[in-house]
Order: structure tokens, then sequence, then C-alpha cells
């Protein structure tokens, strides 16, 4: 019996008036590693919902294991059978239990026991990296970790059918990895995978994929055949990128700005325009096989954002926009912050990254001032933060600001008046940026009811209504989609460029590192690595050579092989990524007796520089 | 202006709050006709389980003392995780926790407790078994173990002659306004701290003191219209006691208790985490208020030492003040005295509570 079977499936809310799904169709063959991707807002949690019986769908035929969960007392068996993780962070723990005491909450919950579950609960805390933390509380983890841990909590018993909805939100690239290693791991035991993600590199790695967009089915089928674009994909090189990638706005809605190269789909009946543009710009345009972001950008279409003059800051700070000297941030005899320094210069975007509990929520509440230092000296816009400073700071934390209760212009007064921007400052304000942020249709409704791309728009623009200098945004993109991400980043960049904003971002989207000017890259509350995007990657290249990309079907036992023989890999879905300062052919491979479908020279990505960096850093 | 913003958002969230706003309406109409008019239809049925350290014959004694069908009693836990659980799944509405050595330490003569904890989803049917609760637990050990210096009185549970139905209704209401004034600003503010929002206020150049004040004084003024309400509409109207004094001298006198409850209200905010604290440490804190306020046994019949400690209860000062405006008709300016203690108390304790409330941020 198939896990899942639906057909023409649609669910709706507020008796009707919104259509979550509708006309939806697919299936989950037993063994399948099946991926939903589709913007913010396209359905994808109702669906696994009403898959699971936490819903109730409207229309349509669903089955899952041959029953309808409509049906409740039928289905109430079937439920065993399934464990289903709800998006959001952390929402299932006890913040009050230690690590080790929730997850065996849960596995009371489920009956696994003895031996089993000792076992079991080793394996998955230590590949999550929760191990050393079992005995701290739930509600002092770090948010990644709290999201790490509500998935163990959910894989300790093994049910035929994992339905995760966004397990890997917020977590950091090397505990992804590792999280895809355990599932591709249980799949092979046996066990059917329904997941959803906004990490468009992982839905490389399942079997199935599908993509939905307003509650439709835009494609699915396996990747090799879904990522297929009616356009041509072109990598863009220029002097000036950044006139480049404006200029392709009146041709097409796909550009996007990467480091100092642009990404654009050119449909056919606009390649001559574009051939004239590139004649008249001399630019250098190298077609590219389209991948799953580029389908995603085709179908979803991007927007272009340009910034009313509102939000240039009135006040001017010094060069040194902040500075860290040698902080030390202490919990008990637990140091979370170790000895770090950098200056942001103004109007510079500057990138923290880190691996989860790595210390940057706690550095940048550190520098905020809602923890003293234990040690070292901070000071923001040439000062130590008191009251006048605080006036010059935009914040967004890693948990909502937003009053669901409340609706999004009641949040903006509301934020407003906090920050002493009176509210008719604030309404001529709103009405001035709602379309820019396409926020018009929401101004009224409450929070609670809106998609979390929306959201996110919302928090941002909150952080924006006194047009503070300074900005600190604490993963402001998580568990956002593409397009949306885009749209963010296109704000930021105007704000930084334009207007001289400083902004202090952290991120786990490894392509929005790329998009900073500088990176400071944390682990273990220490600095590991400064500097920008292309200056790191290109000493890691100097390390560890160029990358190539090896196609197979076998990618677990190539990455053995290839271990093995010494090389540093990385597993992307059926393909394996492997390094060498040695170049690379496919008749080297041969002769090292490596089998392989296709060979590919690949680049170094600032998702390699983290996950070398974070693992050789011991 | 921002000040009015601030007070406008507590107002709004208050109002749709839909539960809240449910039990509040309930408390200031229903609750008092039915306290005023003697009918008994409070507690019904209400779930709760019991873990018993003790297990010995007291123990289980003291259990039966817990009647249906304003009790139904469900089971034992055991784990102090199963308690949680039970309460945090809506599954009861209290449990009922007996310590280790409880009978041996009760015959000894010894000091022991009992806990009893309650689910604060359901903050009306948690008021009521609470105090319900503690009655019986009262009656049971001073029934069975030494003659206890005051008769209790227990209030609500029977039905009311005629003559005390004016006394009913203003005590009720008296009491319904303490429980509201505890509740609602720690519950708003425990709120913000949940959901991180404490945080980014901190951040803001907004001083986290004129937010708490907003909080408390929203609350008053919400507060301070249902008591209007239920002045002029239940008491008056449905209930029909008569009343004697100016309602303007009555509200002016509520304003000023306003100022000490939510300072007593602030420091619930500042020791709790969550909803589930906020309505266990009101309930812990309005129990001995209204104990000492005299406002369930006349003061006079207590012993000395709780004589003594009533003058803390600020409950007691407006009980007097209000009662002499509404049974007696005196005019506030005559009241000078409990206006005074009432300010003194309500100044102290509403910058005290405030005050370490920003502290513990
Ligand atoms: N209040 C606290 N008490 C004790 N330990 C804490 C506290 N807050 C944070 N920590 C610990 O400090 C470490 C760093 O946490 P932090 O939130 O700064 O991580 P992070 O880099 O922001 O991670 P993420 O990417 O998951 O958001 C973690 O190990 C966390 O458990
Ligand atoms: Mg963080």
């Amino acid at each position: 019996m198939k896990p899942v079977e639906c057909e023409n499936l649609r669910i709706t809310y507020r008796r009707g008036r919104t259509v979550a799904v509708d006309n939806l169709s697919f299936t989950v063959g037993s063994g399948d590693i099946f991926i939903f991707i589709g913007p913010d807002g396209a359905g994808k949690s109702s669906t696994f919902k009403a898959v699971c019986g936490v819903l109730t769908y409207d229309s349509g035929k669903l089955l899952t294991f041959g029953v309808d969960p409509n049906d409740e007392k039928a289905f109430e068996p079937v439920k065993e059978r399934i464990s289903f993780m709800p998006q959001g962070l952390g929402q299932n723990l006890y913040k009050k239990l230690s690590v080790e005491e929730n997850v065996d909450f849960f596995a009371d919950l489920y009956g696994v026991t003895g031996e089993e579950r000792e076992k079991r609960k080793k394996l998955l805390l230590k590949t999550t990296g929760l191990w050393e933390f079992r005995d701290r509380p739930a509600g002092k983890l770090s948010g990644g970790m709290m999201q790490k841990l509500s998935l163990c909590c959910i894989l300790i018993h093994r049910p035929e059918f994992l339905v995760l909805d966004e397990p890997t939100t917020g977590v950091d690239p090397v505990s992804r990895r590792e999280i895809w290693r355990l599932l591709y791991s249980f799949n092979r035991e046996g066990q059917t995978v329904l997941v959803s993600t906004s990490y468009l590199d992982e839905a490389e790695r399942g079997t199935e994929l599908l993509l939905m967009k307003d509650g439709k089915k835009v494609v699915s089928g396996s990747y090799e055949d879904v990522v297929r674009t009616e356009s041509q994909a072109f990598l863009i090189t220029s002097d000036d990128p950044y006139a480049v990638y404006q200029k392709l706005w009146d041709i097409t809605n796909t550009p996007r700005l990467k480091g100092n190269t642009v990404r654009v789909l050119i449909p056919p009946e606009k390649l001559k325009n574009f051939r004239e543009l590139q004649k008249k710009m001399s630019f250098s345009a190298q077609p590219v096989e389209p991948d799953l972001e580029d389908l995603f950008v085709e179908k979803v279409g991007l927007r272009r954002v340009v910034l009313p003059p509102i939000f240039k800051p009135k006040t001017e700070v010094p060069e040194n926009a902040v500075v860290v000297e040698n902080v030390v941030k202490k919990f008990g005899d637990f140091t979370a912050v170790d000895g770090v320094s950098f200056t942001v210069k103004r109007g510079e975007i500057f990138g923290l990254l880190g691996p989860n509990g790595a210390g940057k929520t706690t550095l940048i509440k550190t520098v905020l001032g809602l923890y003293s230092p234990t040690s070292g000296r901070i000071s923001v816009a040439g000062k130590p933060v008191g009251k006048d400073v605080k006036k010059l700071i935009g914040y967004t934390s890693q948990k909502f600001s937003l009053y669901y209760d409340l609706t999004v212009l009641e949040n903006l007064v509301y934020w407003g008046s906090v920050y002493g921007v009176s509210p008719s400052t604030v309404k001529s304000l709103v009405s001035q940026v709602a379309p820019v942020f396409e926020l018009q249709e929401f101004l009224n409704r409450q929070v609670a009811e809106l998609p979390l791309g929306i959201k996110q728009r919302v928090a941002l623009l909150s952080a924006l209504l006194h047009s503070p200098p300074i900005l600190f945004l604490d993963e402001p993109t998580s568990g956002v989609d593409p397009v949306e991400r885009d749209v963010f980043w296109q704000v930021i960049r105007e704000l930084s460029k334009k207007f001289g904003v400083t902004v202090l971002i952290t991120t786990h989207y490894m392509d929005e590192a790329e998009y900073c000017d500088r990176v400071l890259l944390m682990n273990r509350g220490k600095a590991v690595a400064l500097g920008s995007p292309r200056e790191l990657k290109e000493e890691l290249r100097k390390e560890m050579g160029n990358a190539y990309l090896i196609y197979t079907d076998e990618p677990f036992d190539l990455e053995e092989k290839l271990k093995s023989l010494g090389f540093k890999t990385a597993l992307f879905g059926r393909k394996v990524k492997v390094y060498s300062l040695k170049p690379i052919t496919e008749d080297y491979l041969k002769e090292l007796g490596v089998p392989f479908k296709k060979l590919k020279p690949s680049y170094i990505t600032m998702e390699d520089v983290f996950v070398f960096r974070v693992l050789s850093d011991v | 202006m921002k000040f009015l913003i601030l007070l406008y958002k507590e107002v709004v969230q208050f109002l749709r709050n839909r539960g809240l706003l449910i039990f509040a309406v309930y408390a200031f109409t229903l609750d008092i006709y039915l306290a005023a008019t003697g009918i008994d239809l409070t507690l019904k049925n209400a779930s709760f389980y019991a873990q018993d350290f003790d297990n010995s014959y007291t123990s289980r004694e003291l259990l039966s003392k817990f009647p249906e069908p304003y009790f139904h009693f469900k089971g034992y836990l055991l784990s102090d995780k199963s308690v949680e659980d039970v309460l945090l799944k809506d599954r009861a509405v209290g449990v009922i926790r007996i310590p280790f050595n409880f009978e041996k330490r009760l015959k000894k003569g010894d000091r022991t407790e009992v806990a009893v904890i309650v689910n604060g989803a359901e903050v009306s049917a948690s008021y009521l078994f609470s105090a319900y609760a503690t009655q019986i637990i009262y009656n049971f050990i001073t029934g069975q173990f030494f003659k206890p210096p005051v008769e209790v009185v227990p209030r609500i549970y029977f039905n009311q002659n005629a003559s005390s139905k004016l006394f009913m209704a203003y005590s009720e209401l008296l009491t319904v306004i303490t429980l509201f004034l505890l509740l609602l600003p720690a519950a708003a503010v425990v709120l913000e701290k949940e959901r991180g929002n404490v945080e980014m206020l901190t951040v803001s150049p907004l001083p986290n003191i004129v937010f708490m004040v907003a909080k408390s004084v929203a609350m008053g003024l919400i507060v301070l219209l249902f008591t209007a309400f239920a002045l002029f509409f239940t008491v008056e109207k449905v209930v029909a006691v008569p009343f004697r004094g100016n309602e303007l001298d009555f509200l002016l006198l509520t304003l000023l208790y306003v100022f000490t409850a939510s300072g007593l209200s602030m420091f619930i905010a500042s020791l709790s985490e969550n909803m589930l604290q906020v309505s266990q440490l009101t309930i812990l804190l309005l129990i001995p208020i209204l104990y000492l306020s005299g406002n369930w046994t006349p003061i006079e019949a207590m012993p000395k030492l709780l004589q003594w400690l009533s003058v803390l209860s600020p409950l007691k000062y407006y009980i007097d003040g209000a009662l002499a405006i509404a049974i007696k008709g005196v005019p506030l300016k005559e009241l000078t005295s409990d206006i005074l203690a009432l300010t003194l108390q309500g100044g102290a304790l509403f910058a005290l509570g405030n005050y370490f409330m920003v502290r513990r941020i």
C-alpha cells in the first residue's frame, strides 16, 4: 500500500474564503524521499497536515496508507505509522527540561525503551551535535539547536513514514549535511520520507520533487526531469555587475546579483534584446545549465524593489560603525563568546556565519546591551550603547518581534511610537512603502494569519521606521523562500549602497553569505575566519584545490571510496563533490578505479568555506 | 501621544483575547449575581489528579474529602513530568500534591504542606478549584487534629439569607476586582516575555519602566470600566441591592486600589516565566489577601498574629472604604485613614513592583 495517494485535493480556510490547496494530485511511493518546495503560502504545510490527519480537507481523494485521514476513527491506527513534525522553532519542546529529558519524554510517549532507546538517542544527539549539551535545559539552547532537538524527538521512534515540515530551517550547513545523511540512512532501512524545505540545494537530494505555487502543482517528477526551463540561463561577468543587473530588469524578471556575477534567464523571444544589451554594455555571458533556483525563479518570478529616500538615515555615524574588541560572554562557566574582535565599517554589509550554537545571537545581544559582556569593549556609532545610541539602531531578533493579535498597521504604528515616530508619520511612510513591500492587502489583517514571508517583511519594515543608520538582523530570512529572500536582499543592498546604512546580519543560507561585503565565521564562540567572500573562497581553493562534481547512482559508496583514497568530499544528492590539488580527469578516475556516470568541474562556494573551516577547527 | 498608543495597544490586545474577555464579563456579571443570590452552581465536576507521596491513611482520607459533584477524582500520578503533562494537555483542572510523611508530621504537629497545582489555561475553573481545595484542606486539617481557633465560614458555597445578599454582592465585586487587578497586568507582561518581545523593547529607546507603567495603567483602566459596569448594571440593576453612596467616590477609591494591586501584579510578573505560573502565583497571593482582609472571617475573630498581619492586606483598606461608601453612604472625604493607607501602600507597591520588574528583565 502506498504511503500517500492524493487526487484533486482541495483545502480552504476561513470558510472557503482562502484557498490553500487546489486540485493537487501526487503519490508518495514506499521508500521515496519526496520533497515539496514552493513559495511561502503555497500550501505545503496544509497539504502535510491533511496527509497526517491533523487538518480536515474539503474535497478530493486522499489516502494515507489506504485510509482517508478525514475519517478520524479509521485513521487512528494509521497515526501510529506516521511521525509528523510541524513547522516552527522547537514548539513541541519543554523549555525547562534538559535536552536528554526531552528526548526521553518523547521516547516514553512512543513507547521506545531499553537498549534501543539509548542507542538511538545517542546516535541522534551525536549526529546533531547536541550530545555534549544533553544536560542543558531546552530553553537555553540556540535557535537552531532547538530545531535540531525537535527533530531528534520526532526521530526517536521509527515509524514507516516520516512527514517533516521544513525540518532544517535555521539549521547550519554542517548539521544539515549530517541530518540528510541520517535521513538517507533511515531511508535505506526502509523509511519513507515526505519533507518540505526552503533550501533549494536540499530539493536535489530527494527521489521525487514537487514544486507548488498558489495551492497548485507547478511541476513534479525526478530532479533531472523537473529542472528544465523554457528560458536560457546565463551567467554574466562584468566590471560593473550592478549596472548590468539594473538594465536586465527591463528585459526579464529573473536577474539575480551574486557577488560579482549576475545570473539571469532569457526567454527565447527576448534573446534579441539581450544580445543588444550585451553589445551596448559589453559584458560576457556564459550559457549555463539551469538549476532548481532558475526553475523556481522562472515559475514564480522576481520583483524589483526600489526604496524611496525616506529610509535615508538622518544621522551620520563614524567610519567605524560597530567596534567589538576582545569580547567574552560567559553563562556560568560556559563560554558562549570567546574573545571576538572585529570592526564593521559604515555602509558595509557584514555577515556573521557559524554553526548552531556558535554564539552569533549571543554576540549580537551582547553588542546591543541585552547581555553585559564578561569582558571586552564594544562601541556602536562611536559610543557605548546607551539611550541615544539606541535610537540609531534597528533590530530584528531571531524570534519574532511582531504581535500576532494586532494587525500589520497596528504593529507598525506601535513599533514606530516605541522609537519616537509619530503615528501620522508612520502612516504616511507606510502608504509610500506598502506598494514596494507589497503589503497593501495585508495592512488590516492580523499578523497571525499571514504567511511567513510576509511576516518577515513586516518585521523588517518595523525595524526601519525610524530610518536607523545601523541595522542588526538575526536570521531575518530563515524559512523564507528564494523569491522572498531576493526581495529582502534587494532592500538590504539598496539601504547599504544607496543610503549608507550599516548592516550586521546572520544567516544560514550560504548563497546569502555571498551577498555580504565581508563575513566573520564563528565556531564555538571563537572567530575562525574573516574576509570578503571572494578572499575566503580563494584561500580555501589554495589549500584544497579545485572542486569537481561526480555524478553517480550510488553516492554513499562513491563517497566512501573517494574518502578511502584520501580525498576531501561532500555529498550533494546523487552527486559527490570532490576537491583536489591535482587536476581530476575521467582517465584519472578510471585509473583509481572509481565508478562514475559523469564528471564536471565545479567551484568552491561559501558553503565549502563554512563546512571545511568549521570541521577543521577542532 | 506615545503613551496613548501604548495604552491603545494593550486595550486592543485585551479585547481580542476572547477567552479572557468572556471570563471578565462573566466575573463582573453572573459571578457576582450568583454569589449574591447564593445559587450554587460554581464549580462542577472539576477533574483532578493526586500526587500522593505519602500514600497513608490520612492522605487518602484527605482526598476522599473532595466531594462529587464539585470534584471528579481521576487518579494518581507519579512523576512531576506527568503532572505538567496533564495540566498542559487540559486533562485536569488541578493536581493535589501530598508530601512524604504527611501523616507523621501532622500527627506530630509539625509543619507540612499540601500543594494545590492548578491549570492556568482555565482561569476561572482553576481559581474556584483552588479556593474550594484550600478550604477543604484547611477544614480537614483543623477539623481532624486540633480545635480551630475560628469557625471558617465557607463563603460562596452555601445559600445566603436575604440580609447577607447586600454584603455578598459587594464582597464578591471587590474580590473579582482584586483578582483581575492581580491577573491582568502580570498576564500581559508575561505574554511579552514568552514571545521574546521584552527583548525588542529593551533594545529600543523606550525606557522599560514606561512600558510597564503603560501596561498597569491600561489594565487598571479596563478593570475600572468593568467595575463601573458591574456597579451600575449588575449590582444596582440585576442583583438590585441599594447603593447608598456616590458612585464616583467608589470608582476613585478603586483607582487608588489599582495602583496597589497592579504593583503586586508586577511582582507576580517578575517571578513568572509562563501563564501557568502567573495563575498559580495570582491565586497564591489572592488567598491570603482575601483571608487577611476580613472578607471571609471577621478580623476580630482571627488569632492575634493574623490580626496583626491583616494590616498588610491592601484589600482590607479597600474593603473598609468601599463598603463604607456603598452600604453606609459615607462620602469619600471622610475616609481619610483608608485613603492614606491605600495611597501609601499603593505608591510604594507600584513603584517597587515596577522597579523590581524592570530589574528582572
Ligand atoms: N541564557 C543562556 N544560558 C546558558 N547558555 C546559553 C544562554 N543563551 C545561549 N546559551 C548558549 O550559548 C551558545 C551560543 O548560543 P547562540 O544563541 O549565541 O548561538 P547562535 O550562534 O546564534 O546559534 P543559531 O545559529 O542556532 O542561532 C549555545 O551553546 C547556547 O546553548
Ligand atoms: Mg542565533
